[in-house]
């Protein structure tokens, strides 16, 4: 133990013949217990000038030593809880034990405020023109200047170091997390004030409920209303390409506005851009399954599985309206409009192999396919968010007015396919949060009409044995009808007790669906034989209880919901029906232990149950596409699954080497085994016959990286393999199918300097298809990437970047070599970016690979985008 | 633990003669500091917490952290999303484990735990006097971390402690600010604290060397995005360098840490 031992002199005696004296001692309280932790200061008699001092060990001992030519000093101990001991001793050496008196201390207790911080909780407003400088045009640049404000490159807004929750403009939410938008293009001249609002709660219910210590932002207009926006401008060649974006704002105090008009065909997908999904979103979508499905299709062209900036032949235009505006009693109305039209264009070509138990079918297509999309979406929201109140109701419709033509070359033939795939959708979703004693419950209720029309004509005619009693014929046409009804409801809530949480939440959920069918030859000899009249019922009631504890190192999360099903089929002129009442219980369990702080250890499993759905279950036949042809006369489908997972993670940040594996394991149990018939044309029929079955599969992922220091890179490595096993039926022979991939993967990031950095990856993939035991040849798929990121100055960017694809296909093997050129050039005064791309400079035209399914090789070949040119300018106006 | 402390607490409120019949202290401290050694105008605040409980033990961290780390042992699940990154990100524990001082840096996904010896080497001046708070206040110099700093104490609150690292005059640190200004501590309350609460579970802390340490904050001062890798998540290049890019920028101005050495 190190002595604390100091001291010193004030006055500056330059007399020599100082006597030094040491004086030690030990403090303990009545009880004999060390007192630590007191100071022991030796003042001149009467006064404060502190002549040296100690404070005392865990001991309680003390030792000053002390240079002095008084006669008499002053010892003085203080001790927070007990008496201060004063006394006037010899100056000399000696040894001085003390035993000190317990006494409650009591500071006086002061506050000031603070000069520098504002008050938590209060609104703070910033003078736009106190904060703007002259070369400032957006408010994103004036936000810089003010203090406690960060914006960073990327346009994200921190305040105090932390992202902002919401940007209102005068008080209206309408950008929700795309407020870069607004930030970006909003000239500052037009805003009077910016407005902080700490530890800002966005559900106003909530605000007494749940601590913010997030803020936001809201910015006061000068004028009633501002009017302003973003355009791009991109043109290229060749063939002539353009790349359009305008993007009108409006703002005022009462209704906003910001609308848009995207338009190209340089193989950007905008259409991407409606999407601006949170978790929760995902989470009910994927609830209420009411995205689109297309029962028919033309014979689709496997698309590369590489950027689709490189393949992808389009002309797109979408427009996007937004309009906001606030009513009475504090409610909000939004409305959302969005149109797209897109034309894409697919040409390649396919040869298919089937392997059956005892033969192999080759199949060679070519493609033309026509894709056209004609979509309208609208969402009506109403909603209102005050202190005791949150609604939110949305009224939402889409139309997808889609069709698409596929010209298909098949041994001489030519094969043409128009199909109409429409689709309606007019669903209401309502969701709103009220007390419920001392807590917060959430109901929500959402309702759905769905419609999908759509109908598929083939020419000439197919499945001749089957339709036309052997003779070949010109036209066959598929029509198809679906009429849903949908309602799911649920009322719940979370509470906290120590370190458990509760969240328990009851709903049921309702469908109705109608579904009608038939097919029409040319020949008009059909009277009915393929339709399908199929009435379908489904409730489903569901009580549900999340339960998680947290504590120190361990994470437990148990769910147990109850589920009960009924389902209703069925077909009256089939004389088909078919009702089963279920009841399950599906519990899921998951441990996540820190062993130490670099270590993790996680585990879960999982019991689940799932039914299926209406285009598993018809009783007649329904043309898919021109050469498949199914119906499902058997028990509606039941699987049971059972999930096991576990991994392990290692993170070392001071050695920087990272390490996690991951092992899946899952069992399902199917009652229905599926039967392919391939017929000599390679068209196939399915039908489904009641045949318990089960399908394992194993999946191991692991990845291993390192930092280099030294070198400024990088290192990664990573292994996956993955095993299914399973069984089905090809040609009345139950077979049993396994497929096996292994993938590796290595890349290099190296940080040259700050503005040059590199990256190289390389991954090689093996798959591997096994049939009754019989081995098929293995597929190898190899890529490689090499990437150059020049930064030469702040608003200057050079990029290059190579990439080799070979794959390994039935009788040959395939090269590619992309290369791609991009600079950008940011004109800092005016804030106009101008950009130029220099794409498939070796100008590739055709992409081949391949694919495995469980009982075929699809060798696809698609035509690519060539050699192009595209030069693009974006300013504000 | 908590509640094992709160029977305590109980328990001492209760036997009034006991020996620890004292009372636990917050002192808030305002603290501005200069985050850019070359930019005077780029002057920062935050307010720091030194809470010292009946036995002398202490906790010094930012009101920030205390949030932080109080939130996240509360039973309120909800109020988890509403946590974010302070600015400052440690700890700093006097007087629980004898003379050593432990600072606890959470980096989020990395927590680390420094145990160092400070050895402070005070010159008292008996003459500069003021009152802070409505205590007498004395001057006392040190030279710490590269830094020498002026101090402000008082013996009439007999706790030998302070902001940050600092302690061992003989009365509490109200003042301290280095001579150019770059750090400077003030306090401007001093309350009583019922529930006193470390809301640090230590145990989560990876003890390691100072030498170690630097390390890692060297790395991840070269390569930001180093402290996002978990080879469970992948996180595509272009956002890596997007990282990398911004933390660099944002490092650059932060060029003046209250330990030069």
């Amino acid at each position: 133990m190190k002595h604390f031992f100091i001291a010193f002199f004030i006055f500056c005696f330059t007399i020599s013949s100082f006597s030094q004296s040491i004086i030690n001692g030990k403090l303990t309280t009545k009880k004999g217990n060390p007192v630590s932790r007191s100071s022991i200061t030796i003042t001149e008699v009467n006064t404060e000038t502190i002549l040296s001092y100690d404070i005392s060990d865990s001991k309680g001992n003390f030792s000053i030593s002390l240079k002095s030519n008084n006669e008499k000093i002053q010892l003085n101990i203080r001790s927070m809880g007990f008496k201060t001991i004063v006394k006037i001793i010899d100056n000399k050496t000696q040894k001085l034990n003390f035993v000190l008196e317990e006494e409650v201390t009591e500071l006086k207790e002061v506050v000031v405020k603070p000069k520098g911080i504002t008050q938590k909780g209060d609104t703070i407003n910033y003078s736009v023109k106190a904060f703007s400088k002259q070369e400032d045009i957006s408010i994103s640049d004036v936000l810089k200047n003010m203090p406690g404000i960060e914006v960073l490159n990327d346009g994200k807004i921190l305040y105090q170091g932390k992202p902002i929750n919401k940007y209102y403009i005068e008080g209206l939410d309408l950008l929700e997390g795309k407020y870069n938008l607004a930030n970006n293009n909003l000239p500052h001249k037009k805003v009077y004030k910016v407005q902080i609002l700490e530890n800002h709660q966005p559900i106003k219910v909530l605000d007494s409920l749940v601590y913010s210590d997030q803020a936001a932002i809201n910015i006061k207009l000068k004028n009633s209303y501002t009017v302003t926006g973003q355009i791009e401008l991109g043109s290229g060649f060749s063939p002539l390409l353009w790349d359009v974006n305008a993007t009108p704002m409006l703002f005022s105090k009462k209704r906003q506005m910001l609308n848009s008009y995207q338009a190209n065909n340089i193989g950007d997908d905008v259409a991407s851009q409606l999407k601006t999904l949170t978790i929760e979103d995902l989470l009910e979508k994927f609830e209420h399954n009411d995205s689109k499905q297309d029962w028919l299709s033309i014979q689709q062209l496997s698309t590369p599985n590489f950027s689709e900036k490189r393949w992808l032949d389009n002309n797109i235009h979408l427009i996007t309206l937004n309009y906001l505006q606030k009513l009475k009693n504090d409610y909000e109305l939004r409305l959302n409009v969005s149109y797209l039209n897109d034309y894409q264009k697919q040409n390649g070509y396919t040869n298919t192999k089937f392997f059956t138990a005892n033969e192999t079918i080759s199949l060679f297509e070519k493609k033309y396919n026509k894709l056209y999309t004609n979509t309208l979406e609208t969402n009506l929201t109403l909603q209102k968010n005050t202190d005791n109140k949150y609604l939110k109701n949305s009224l939402k419709f889409q139309g997808f007015w889609d069709s698409e033509h596929g010209a298909i070359q098949q041994n001489e033939e030519n094969i043409n396919q128009n199909l109409s795939n429409r689709y309606f959708k007019l669903n209401n979703d309502f969701k709103t949060l009220f007390s419920l004693g001392n807590q917060i419950a959430t109901l929500k209720s959402y309702v759905g009409l769905y419609k999908t029309p759509q109908s598929l004509t083939v020419q000439p005619g197919q499945f001749n044995d089957l339709l036309n009693n052997g003779n070949t014929y010109n036209e066959v046409i598929q029509n198809i009808e679906l009429n849903t009804f949908y309602t799911n409801n649920s009322l719940g809530f979370t509470k906290g007790w120590k370190a458990f949480s509760f969240s328990p939440k009851v709903g049921f959920q309702f469908e109705v669906q109608k579904l009608e069918s038939d097919i029409q030859t040319s020949e008009n000899n059909l009277n009915g034989e393929f339709d399908n009249n199929l009435d379908w019922t489904r409730s489903k009631f569901y009580v549900l209880l999340q339960n998680q504890y947290k504590k120190k190192k361990w994470r437990i999360e148990l769910n147990t919901p109850i589920f009960f099903h009924n389902y209703q089929l069925k077909d009256k002129p089939l004389h088909k029906n078919q009702d089963l009442n279920r009841l399950t219980f599906e519990p899921r369990a998951s441990i996540t232990y820190d062993l130490t702080s670099y270590w993790r250890l996680s585990t879960s499993a999982q019991l689940s149950n799932q039914f299926g759905t209406i285009n598993q279950v018809y009783y007649n036949y329904i043309l898919q596409n021109y050469r498949k042809i199914q119906r499902i006369d058997a028990p509606l489908p039941e699987t049971q699954n059972l999930h096991y997972s576990a991994s392990i993670n290692y993170r070392n940040p001071i050695e920087s080497l990272f390490f996690s594996a991951i092992y899946s394991h899952s069992k399902t149990d199917n009652n229905v085994l599926y039967e392919n018939k391939i017929l000599e044309n390679g068209a196939t029929e399915l039908e489904a016959i009641q045949k318990d079955n089960e399908r394992f599969s194993h999946n191991l992922m692991s990845r291993i990286s390192k930092y280099f220091s030294d070198l400024k890179s990088n290192f990664t490595i990573g292994v996956n393999y993955s095993l299914q096993d399973f069984q089905q039926i090809l040609n009345s022979e139950i077979t049993d199918i396994a497929t096996q991939t292994w993938r590796l993967n290595g890349k290099i990031d190296t940080d040259i300097t700050n503005w040059l950095n590199t990256e190289i990856e390389s991954t090689l993939q093996f798959s591997n298809n096994e049939i009754q035991k019989q081995n098929n040849q293995t597929i190898t798929q190899q890529m490689h990437k090499f990437n150059v990121n020049f930064y030469p100055k702040k608003n200057q960017y050079l990029g290059l970047k190579t990439e080799f694809v070979k794959n390994n296909l039935f009788s040959q093997n395939t090269e590619n070599f992309f290369a791609d050129i991009v600079y950008r050039y940011t004109w800092k005064k005016k804030k106009i970016d101008f950009e130029f791309q220099f794409n498939n400079i070796f100008n590739n035209e055709e992409y081949k690979t391949i694919n495995i399914n469980n009982y075929s090789y699809v060798e696809s070949n698609f035509t690519l985008r060539p050699r192009q040119f595209l030069f693009k300018v974006r300013f504000s106006i | 633990m908590k509640n094992y402390k709160l029977l305590f607490l109980i328990l001492v409120i209760f036997s009034a003669q006991s020996i620890f019949s004292q009372n636990n202290y917050r002192i808030k401290y305002e603290l501005t500091y200069q985050i850019d050694s070359t930019d005077a105008n780029n002057i920062q605040y935050d307010i720091m917490y030194l809470d010292i409980s009946q036995k002398n033990e202490s906790f010094f961290r930012p009101e920030s952290v205390f949030l932080k780390d109080s939130i996240l042992q509360s039973n309120n699940p909800n109020a988890l999303f509403s946590i974010t990154k302070p600015k400052f990100r440690y700890s700093i524990v006097k007087n629980s484990d004898g003379e050593k001082i432990n600072s606890f840096y959470d980096y989020t996904a990395y927590k680390f735990k420094l145990s160092e010896d400070v050895n402070l080497n005070w010159k008292l001046d008996n003459k500069e006097k003021k009152k802070i708070l409505g205590y007498n206040a004395r001057k006392a110099t040190v030279s710490y971390g590269g830094r020498n700093y002026i101090a402000w104490y008082t013996n009439e609150i007999s706790i030998q402690d302070g902001p940050y690292k600092f302690k061992g005059l003989p009365g509490l640190i109200l003042e301290i600010h280095d001579d150019q200004n770059h750090y400077s501590f003030k306090a401007f309350s001093i309350q009583k604290l019922a529930d006193y609460n470390s809301y640090l579970i230590t145990s989560d802390f990876k003890t390691i060397s100072k030498e170690k340490f630097a390390d890692f904050k060297k790395k991840i001062k070269q390569k930001p995005s180093l402290i996002l890798y978990n080879p469970g998540i992948r996180i595509p290049k272009e956002g890596m360098d997007k990282y990398d890019r911004n933390h660099r920028e944002r490092n650059k101005y932060k060029n003046n840490p209250i330990e030069l050495n």
